[in-house]
């Protein structure tokens, strides 16, 4: 795929849709679990692959990103929202989503618009409700620095791509419509975490109904990479048990 | 300067040390324990009228050593004895312990008190993993992350999960939580380089520091500045009054009873009640990576047998210990704080089997004639 990753049993597809062709990677069998990216594109992180050993994983690219053509009329993150749910409906039951950064704030927006179409939703340090000013200097984003991806060739496009949808905004809309979202949502965040508020956990465990804010501790804001060992099999265990996660089993 | 009053709670009934750590405990006879704690419960009680700023307590296993397992539970008692003084956990063993447990027991015994709570987080001493049977290896990380989970469950509003390297804990929303805000106040150990160091990195937290067995003032200095430096790499600009400095102390009416008095505790306390924790103690330093490297090591059994042998004169000397009459006492905190820069003594004075009505002698002695001389340095 024209990147420096391992993308291992992943592979291209594409879906046709209104606006525009979809691309997507793809890989493993199980329920279906649609992947939303963060805003250095779409990653086969060590998490990818240990959920595609379970699932269906479909690792969608939003347009724009890593080289894709920008879709008719998807100009904001509302426009998102409807192309994702409109790829949804050929899956005809919820499915699971889960969104890294600034793909979880297009998840929270997809729950939010296409309530029949979400079941679990999955947030790891998920953007769009940053009211206060970042922190003067750089953020680090992996706690990590060993473990962390090789940047990839569309990096910089890809965060103009980001900027083009918004940008890290606080999504007035969104905020003050996190109680209508139904899915049961499980919000992950680094106790290192620089990029994201930590004010971000707080106010959707607070806001969505049916949520819960697990800290990994260790990680920063790249939670996939800085700590896959955990991040993966909480996930897993979170989509497979739902509520029931909460509950220890014998080892 | 603010001044503690620590206690250990010895046991003060042996006339031959035990044979072995753990102690066997037929040797403890709890009818005596019943009086020994109501004395020493009184005696914390009382270090509130003499203008000390705070009462202290720790934890220790298996040994005459010290009576408190858990001195939450002393704590908890005072609380009901005690008005305005700071009730100091210094402290709870942290990583041998459910830190969720911990960080409730912190926040009753500070809403009871009426955010009076000094939080200390231990690591303890190397015998205590073999007590809770918890690999001395892993004793710093543990306590790292043990930290970051207390100080998230005392300042999260809303339940969360841990998924952590030790700690796993689904939801966690601890009631109470603390009374002080944003958390109570904590200390940190800063008794060797890698403890200064490791206090120097929760700068976020603003910790106070400890550091009692000092053997060597320079040595002392040193590790300070390790604390200071790295809490300022990491923005917390540490003052006097984060600096906390330990002492076995005697304040008695002359030198020469102060020194006598001192002389016949330290027996007591250097064989009766440490000699059968040193070679636990050998055993886990030697066998484990409780200390970071071999120098650590050594410099920790070496401060201890150096503290064992050394005369009491010589004690002073080093700034090890507190011990004379209130002028003489005085004159010795005054050369310390010019070497460390502290501002902050505990003074740990029920040494040994000595005598209580002593320390409440010296309780008052120094009430009248010690804190005055103090209060403006």
């Amino acid at each position: 795929m024209g990147d420096p990753w391992d993308w291992g049993t992943f592979r291209e597809e594409q879906a046709d849709l209104p606006t525009g062709t979809l691309h997507y990677a793809r890989a493993g069998e199980g329920p279906p679990l649609i992947v939303l990216h963060s805003a250095a594109g779409p990653r086969p992180s060590p998490v990818m692959h240990a959920l595609a050993a379970r699932h269906d994983v479909h690792m969608l690219t939003a347009p724009g990103f890593s080289g894709t053509p920008r879709h008719r009329g998807v100009d904001d993150i509302a426009g998102l929202a409807r192309m994702v749910g409109s790829f949804l409906e050929r899956f005809g039951k919820p499915v699971d989503v889960m969104g890294e950064s600034f793909g979880g704030w297009l998840a929270l927006r997809v729950a939010l618009h296409f309530p029949q179409a979400v079941d679990h939703l999955v947030l790891e340090g998920p953007a769009g409700l940053r009211e206060e000013q970042p922190a003067p200097g750089v953020p680090r984003i992996f706690a990590r620095e060993a473990t962390a991806p090789a940047a990839g060739p569309y990096l910089d496009a890809n965060r103009a791509a980001f900027a083009a949808y918004g940008g890290g905004v606080f999504d007035a809309e969104l905020a003050g419509r996190l109680g209508e979202i139904q899915a049961r949502t499980l919000v992950l965040m680094g106790t290192e975490e620089e990029v994201i508020p930590a004010s971000t956990g707080r106010r959707l465990k607070a806001g969505i109904p049916h949520s819960h804010l697990t800290y990994v501790y260790g990680a920063g804001h790249g939670l996939e990479y800085d700590a896959p060992e955990r991040v993966g099999p909480l996930i897993a265990r979170y989509l497979e048990r739902g509520e029931a996660f909460l509950v220890r089993q014998a080892s | 300067m603010h001044v503690s009053f620590f206690h250990l709670m010895p046991w003060t009934y042996l006339d031959q040390p035990p044979r072995e750590w753990p102690a066997p405990n037929g040797m403890f006879d709890p009818v005596k324990g019943k009086a020994l704690y109501d004395d020493y419960i009184d005696t914390l009680a009382f270090a509130e009228q003499c203008g000390f700023d705070w009462a202290g307590c720790n934890e220790h296993h298996f040994s005459p050593y010290g009576l408190m397992a858990n001195c939450n539970m002393v704590g908890s008692a005072l609380t009901q004895r005690t008005d305005t003084i700071k009730l100091a956990m210094l402290g709870n063993l942290v990583p041998l312990l459910n830190p969720i447990r911990v960080a409730e027991e912190y926040a009753m015994l500070d809403v009871m008190s009426g955010g009076r709570l000094v939080a200390g987080f231990i690591r303890g001493v190397a015998h205590e993993y073999i007590a809770y049977n918890q690999n001395p290896d892993e004793s710093r990380e543990r306590l790292r992350e043990a930290i970051a989970l207390i100080m998230k469950a005392w300042t999260e509003p809303e339940p969360f999960g841990w998924e952590g390297e030790y700690y796993q804990y689904p939801s966690v929303s601890i009631w109470p939580r603390p009374y002080q805000q944003p958390h109570p106040k904590i200390l940190l150990s800063a008794s060797n380089e890698e403890s200064a160091e490791f206090a120097g990195l929760h700068a976020r937290y603003k910790p106070m520091v400890g550091m009692t067995l000092i053997a060597n003032l320079d040595v002392a200095a040193r590790c300070l500045d390790t604390f200071r430096r790295v809490s300022r790499a990491n923005g917390f600009d540490p003052t006097a009054d984060d600096i906390l400095i330990g002492h076995q102390t005697c304040i008695a009416d002359s030198d020469e009873e102060a020194r006598e008095l001192m002389r016949k505790g330290l027996d007591y306390f250097n064989v009766m009640l440490m000699q059968s924790l040193r070679d636990a103690q050998r055993l886990v330093i030697a066998k484990s990576r409780f200390f970071s490297n071999e120098q650590q090591s050594q410099g920790f059994v070496n401060k201890l047998q150096q503290l064992r042998q050394t005369p009491v004169e010589e004690l002073i000397e080093a700034g090890s210990i507190l011990c004379g009459s209130p002028e003489t006492v005085v004159a010795q905190v005054k050369r310390i704080k010019a070497k460390l820069g502290h501002g902050h003594i505990q003074m740990n004075m029920k040494i040994g089997d000595m005598p209580d009505a002593a320390i409440r002698r010296g309780m008052e002695l120094y009430r009248d004639r010690v804190k005055p001389q103090l209060e403006d340095l």
